[in-house]
């Protein structure tokens, strides 16, 4: 078993053998010590004397082809170039850190870049992209992310971990060069294609990927055929957190499991949906099992508590990057250059009152144009709505207030995936909140992730306050408005300690609706006691929430309310 | 930019999705594809592909516009204003693919006044954007289901009327911008509004193949194309010609196909038993069963052309439950099989 520092090593060194094959690594990784090691080692493994090219993650599209630099030729009075740095990266790596920042538009360019680069092994740039998103995973372009072979975790990893180095350029080069003398057997190829449907990935680069690290791997050892070992290490390269196999509907996630490893839980799973019906089962199942052994990290942290709210990189990418340069045109203002388009005409109306005490007179020297009369377009975008639904599953009355839930829902969803508003779930039973759709406007999604939805267990309103929080705080910093919606007897019985302790447990919940919520956010609170009772109505009051006694909530009042409330937010 | 592409022979099972490209080749008012499913099931690859394949075709040399030059009724003002369309020149380039990212602004996508001769001269000069780009080619939208709203309405816009008119920033002009949209998208991600959904002419629901076979033979061939280019596209050179010249001959072909009035009795009864919303749907079926039957050699449209039509040309416009789990290109299956079967 190779450690996870190696396995980082043959990453870098894999992907800068043969770019055209791999696109790159996806990691992720905090700055720090451990980073530092890893990059070093990736420049000293650089063939010839190329050295790698770093981007920051807000990099604009108009830097990655050659274009006008601005500033310059206003200062110059002629126009003067600058040359793209997609041009620049040819035939080097990468390096783009905070890639979770990173524009779509620029993510797509590169992404392209790839692609167009793919059967020109000197052009082709290995990308680096680090993923520096610690506690809420970010979307990460998936266009970008599906072209990038490997993926690797550092975070977890210290500077003990880092091992002596052992790889050379001439690694890379003889990587580079018996890559294909190296040959895999069809019976392997079968293994990693049933392997990769059993993990539930659809992506067909995804073995591709695999094989072609299996074949440099045995390279890398001077040998012709790809091994077995060969084939489960390229796995551990290439799977982790691109599984996508969801539980079965009918088995609802037990929380008591879930406060396992997440890694490992979910993992076991994926490898016993794998093997069934297969072919070379017994081999596919060696791969999966293999992978799973691995620290599997890469999931979504947001849900490191629910089997079901998992999603891979590729599955949670909303991409939804508010930009300077989208949405309808508004009024422009004063700019500097280099950050938004800059708008002609506003600049040149700018520069029009000064041209006689600028003393430019038109035939000769044309027109005066200073850096204070530059104008950047800006464009206005609707702040999307994000409708968090926080779902009390607990006791005897769960099921039919779940049902309700979820009718509402489904109602809402299916009512405002027209104006691009999203829908979350949080329910909450038994000893923890879970997130069980996170922000989505996609009904196939949310009808699979809602449908096997259960209840019953004790009441663990102080999580599920603390979940929502999260949530609508996340929510609100990727630029949404959160809008939250309480179904809930607010009788809370477990305490953020795992406690079963109702009065403690009641004034935790009050302090916290008190200190985080309290007009932080608009919300409704649906009570579903069966009678009205004031100890909810200040529970409501504490979240600052609109209060609404419902004992039979149904789907359309929730969704009428919900949608009036939202109207009047808007004004 | 691309020197080898992976020939489009050689690509394994996708039969829906190459009928759609294949027919929007040979009759490129069709409206374009929307391509929904799963990631990595050669998408890219086949566009690609297909566009290589495609014959070369003779573009005004030097006319940013890259003008057709064989259809003087269609030129831009300076290749009209230039002496005769043969004086100026010509020269033949490949069909282009060009991919729209999901950032691309409006400026990017219609064009723009050109900053650089603006600053340097002081003229007022069109820059042309990604659809001029596209003009007699493909314009490919991954993860179109993200793009704001409003540029889905410019695309379509521009794809249907085969113009792009700029009224902004001072300019007056329009250009030709005939070319297949083709968007992908992941219905995981989000899905399309309706109202765009209707505007696409095909749908395909793109699969991985579920054999194992089949991926293997996918691994196989990629493998051995990026082991040798250039030999394993020599090997699928004989397949690629033979279908390069179905699709000349069906281009030929098309404006001359004729259609019963018991074929279109059959399409009609078709939407109508779907509930399929407005005429779109059933213009667009038989357009597309007249593209199948012109890339099958014959002059007039039978029904397995309908059948072969039906489900790209209507399972994104039947009447609609958000709710109904059914997939819509089961519901075609069910409809084809009751009315014009039965």
């Amino acid at each position: 078993m190779i450690s996870s520092w190696d396995r980082a090593c043959l990453c870098a060194l894999l992907a800068t053998a043969c770019p055209h094959l791999f696109g790159g690594i996806l990691m992720r990784a905090g700055r720090g010590p451990v980073l530092s090691a890893w990059l070093d080692l990736l420049d000293a493994i650089q063939p010839g004397s190329v050295r790698p090219l770093t981007l920051p993650p807000t990099v604009t599209a108009d830097r990655l082809y050659e274009s006008l630099s601005v500033a310059q030729s206003l200062a110059e009075g002629r126009p003067i170039y600058q040359s793209g740095l997609l041009e620049q990266a040819r035939g080097r790596a990468l390096i783009i850190h905070g890639v979770e920042r990173l524009g779509a538009g620029v993510a797509a360019a590169i992404a392209a870049e790839i692609e167009d680069l793919r059967t020109t092994q000197d052009q082709s740039l290995a990308v680096i992209a680090i993923d520096e998103s610690r506690d809420i995973a970010e979307p990460i372009s998936s266009v970008l992310a599906e072209r990038l072979a490997f993926r690797i975790d550092l975070n977890d990893m210290h500077l003990q971990d880092v091992g002596a180095e052992t790889l050379s350029v001439s690694d890379v080069l003889r990587v580079r060069e018996r890559i294909h003398v190296s040959q895999a057997t069809d019976d392997d190829l079968t293994s990693l294609a049933s392997a990769c449907a059993g993990l539930g990935i659809s992506s067909m680069r995804v073995p591709i990927f695999c094989l072609h690290a299996a074949q440099a791997l045995s390279a890398l050892d001077r040998r012709t055929t790809v091994s077995a070992e060969d084939i489960a290490l390229a796995c551990q390269l290439v799977l982790p957190g691109r599984g996508q196999l969801l539980p079965e509907p009918s088995s609802p996630p037990e929380p008591q499991q879930s406060r396992q490893d997440p890694g490992e839980t979910s993992d076991t799973s994926e490898a016993e949906a794998g093997g069934e019906n297969l072919p070379s089962a017994s081999v596919a199942e060696q791969i999966i099992q293999a992978v799973a052994s691995a620290p599997v990290q890469l999931t979504d942290p947001s849900s490191k508590k629910s089997m079901r709210g998992r999603a891979g990189i590729s599955g949670r990418s909303g991409a939804h990057v508010i930009a300077l340069d989208r949405g309808r045109p508004d009024r422009p203002i004063r700019g500097q250059v280099g950050r938004g388009r800059i708008d002609l005409l506003a600049t040149l109306r700018a520069a029009a009152p000064f041209q006689q005490s600028r003393g430019g007179r038109q035939s000769e020297s044309g027109l005066q144009v200073r850096t204070s009369d530059l104008r950047v377009k800006r464009f206005k975008r609707r702040r999307q709505s994000s409708v968090i639904f926080v779902v009390d599953a607990s006791g005897s009355a769960a099921m039919h207030r779940m049902a309700e839930a979820k009718g509402a829902v489904e109602r809402l969803l299916s009512q405002c995936y027209a104006r691009r508003d999203l829908v979350a779930l949080i329910s909450f039973a038994g000893e923890q909140a879970t997130l069980v759709l996170p922000p989505s406007r996609s009904l196939v999604r949310a009808r699979r992730q809602i449908s096997g939805l259960a209840g019953g267990g004790a009441t663990p309103l102080a999580h599920a306050l603390v979940e929502a929080y999260k949530l609508a705080r996340a929510e609100h910093d990727r630029g949404r408005s959160p809008f939250l919606v309480f179904l809930t007897d607010g009788r809370g019985n477990m305490t953020l300690e795992g406690a079963a302790d109702r009065p403690a447990s009641t004034e935790q919940a009050a302090r916290l609706a008190k200190s985080l919520f309290r007009d932080q956010f608009p919300s409704v609170f649906f009570d579903t006691s069966r009678r009205p009772d004031p100890r909810t109505r200040r529970l409501s009051d504490d979240l600052g929430a609109q209060y609404q006694f419902l004992p039979t909530a149904d789907g359309d009042t929730v969704s009428k309310v919900v949608r009036q409330r939202i109207g009047t937010q808007r004004g | 930019m691309p020197d080898t592409v992976f020939p489009f022979s050689a690509i394994v099972g996708q039969e829906s999705l190459k009928d759609a490209l294949l027919v929007s080749a040979v009759d490129p008012k069709l409206g374009g594809v929307l391509a929904f499913g799963d990631r990595g099931t050669g998408k890219t690859t086949m566009i690609r592909s297909l566009a290589a394949l495609l014959p070369a075709q003779a573009v005004m040399k030097d006319c940013q516009f890259r003008c057709a030059a064989d259809a003087p009724a269609n030129l831009c003002t300076n290749c009209q204003n230039g002496i005769a369309p043969g004086a100026i020149g010509t020269r033949n380039e490949t069909p282009p693919v060009i991919d729209l990212p999901l950032g691309a602004t409006e400026d990017r996508v219609l064009g723009a006044i050109d900053l650089e001769r603006a600053l340097g001269t002081g003229e007022l000069v069109f820059e042309p954007g990604l659809l001029a780009a596209a003009h007699r080619g493909f314009l490919y939208v991954d993860e179109v289901n993200l793009l704001d709203d409003h540029l889905v309405d410019i695309l379509l816009d521009a794809a249907a009327s085969g113009v792009n008119r700029i009224e902004r920033e001072g300019l007056s002009l329009s250009h030709a911008a005939e070319f297949v949209l083709i968007g992908s998208g992941n219905p995981e991600e989000g899905e399309l509004r309706p109202q765009l959904l209707d505007r696409f002419g095909l749908f395909v629901e793109v699969t991985t193949p579920n054999q194992v076979a089949d991926r293997v033979e996918i691994i196989k061939r990629r493998r051995a194309f990026d082991e040798d280019p250039e030999g394993f596209a020599k090997t699928w050179r004989r397949k690629d010609a033979a279908l390069r010249r179905r699709i000349v001959t069906a281009r030929e072909l098309r404006p001359e196909i004729e259609v019963s009035d018991r074929m279109l009795e059959q399409c009609a009864a078709l939407c109508v038993s779907l509930g399929s919303d407005g005429l779109r749907g059933e213009l667009a079926l038989i357009r597309t069963a007249t593209g199948f039957a012109a890339l099958a050699g014959k002059t007039e449209v039978e029904k397995a052309h309908i059948l072969r039509a039906a489900p790209l040309a209507l399972s994104h416009r039947l009447r609609k439950d958000p709710l109904d789990e059914t997939r819509a290109a089961a519901r075609v299956q069910r409809a084809m099989d009751e009315v014009l079967i039965g």
